[in-house]
């Protein structure tokens, strides 16, 4: 038995309500699950988008003109 | 303004298992981490961690290099630009390297011919400078082989695949003395560069440029001759009496030339074609680019 210490790519990926992260043991040739593989202290971490759409709310934004007032003359 | 946080975390036991996100939340993953047990797995296996769509697509599946056994365990990390540090997987970089060589060399034998007897070896080996100790070298490669047969030669040794080029610059002086001697008659210098017991390695183009009076050995290594001066063998040759020459080329040593226990190495003759001591100082420079493959690991 060998007890590994790993690192695996993955993208930054942006995942939201109703994505699913899954742990699985996968054949290394088929693909196929694996069964008998117990997973433990798993932690997902991440950068939390929906706060930062909070704070965007605030934020005043999108077209607009100014015009002149009606004190404006216009000679 | 975004905040990194802890989106999830479970003992979730034998897998699969899954995590899906809840309304409103809206993560930009940077870390997953888990640890497998495969004590009682049905066969070797990939840890892997997915991320499926709403209705069930799989959109990507990672997982390490490393395939576990069954039995085996392992704490992995999933993260951007992470790659498992593996001895297996190399990466070749290149390390730019030097080299400088100077010295002087006095008393070349008399010579009425190139083709019977070549000079003197200018002792490579004497006051070697290099920024990589593992890259140049000294050693024997030439002894006893044409064109200078002579037990004292040694050269320089280049010991990693790469590109180089080389630059020498030669004065005539007092073959007694050792100092500027400009009414010195009729040196002729061969910069025999770069040659190997491969008989593969370099290439100098700047051969081509040179006359070719110089006649190949019958046995040992191949001596591609740069010749300092368009005279014919033998002639006087004059304008090495009131300067400094130089002479350049460059080549390249490959793999194979490793492999198979050979250097690519570098020796100058001294030919003194009138007959006659003489003198000569010089300087060599090589210097170039190597590819030196390293075990790729950790994070990029």
């Amino acid at each position: 038995m060998t007890v590994y210490t790993l690192q695996a790519p993955m993208p930054a990926l942006r995942v939201f309500d109703g994505m699913i992260v899954r742990l699985e043991a996968i054949d290394p040739t088929t693909g196929d699950a694996v069964t008998g593989v117990v997973a433990s202290a798993w932690a997902i971490y991440g950068d939390d988008l929906a706060e930062a759409a909070i704070d965007n709310q605030g934020d005043v934004v999108g077209p607009f003109m100014l015009v002149p007032g009606p004190d404006s003359a216009v000679a | 303004m975004t905040s990194p946080s802890l989106a999830y975390t479970d003992l979730p036991g034998e897998l699969p298992v899954s995590y899906s996100l809840a309304a409103g939340q809206d993560v930009r993953l940077t870390s997953i981490s888990a640890q497998y047990d495969g004590a009682g797995a049905s066969g070797s296996f990939y840890p892997c961690a997915s991320i499926y769509s709403q209705d069930g697509r799989l959109i990507g599946r990672y997982f390490p290099g490393q395939v576990l056994a069954a039995g085996d365990s392992a704490e992995v990390t999933f993260g951007p630009f992470l790659d498992q540090p593996s001895s297996s997987s190399t990466v070749t970089l290149p390390r730019a390297v030097w080299c400088k060589v100077t010295g002087a060399k006095s008393g070349g034998s008399a010579v009425t011919s190139p083709t019977s007897d070549t000079g003197s070896t200018l002792p490579l080996n004497s006051t070697r400078r290099t920024n990589a100790d593992d890259v140049f070298g000294t050693g024997t490669s030439f002894v006893n082989q044409a064109p200078n047969n002579q037990s004292t030669d040694t050269c320089l040794l280049v010991m990693k695949p790469g590109e180089y080029r080389w630059v020498a610059f030669f004065e005539l002086v007092n073959p007694s003395a050792v100092a500027p001697w400009p009414t010195q008659t009729s040196p002729n210098v061969d910069a025999t560069a770069f040659v190997t017991p491969s008989r593969q390695s370099w290439v100098l183009p700047t051969q081509s440029a040179f006359p070719t009076n110089w006649t190949q050995p019958a046995s040992g290594p191949p001596q591609p001759p740069v010749y300092l001066t368009s005279g014919a063998v033998g002639s006087p040759v004059t304008w090495l009496n009131y300067g400094v020459a130089t002479v350049t080329g460059h080549g390249i040593v490959d793999d194979d030339i490793l492999a198979g226990g050979f250097y690519g190495g570098c020796q100058l003759l001294l030919l003194n074609q009138s007959g006659g001591n003489v003198g000569i100082s010089y300087e060599l420079y090589v210097y170039g680019v190597t590819f030196e493959t390293v075990a790729r690991g950790g994070n990029f």
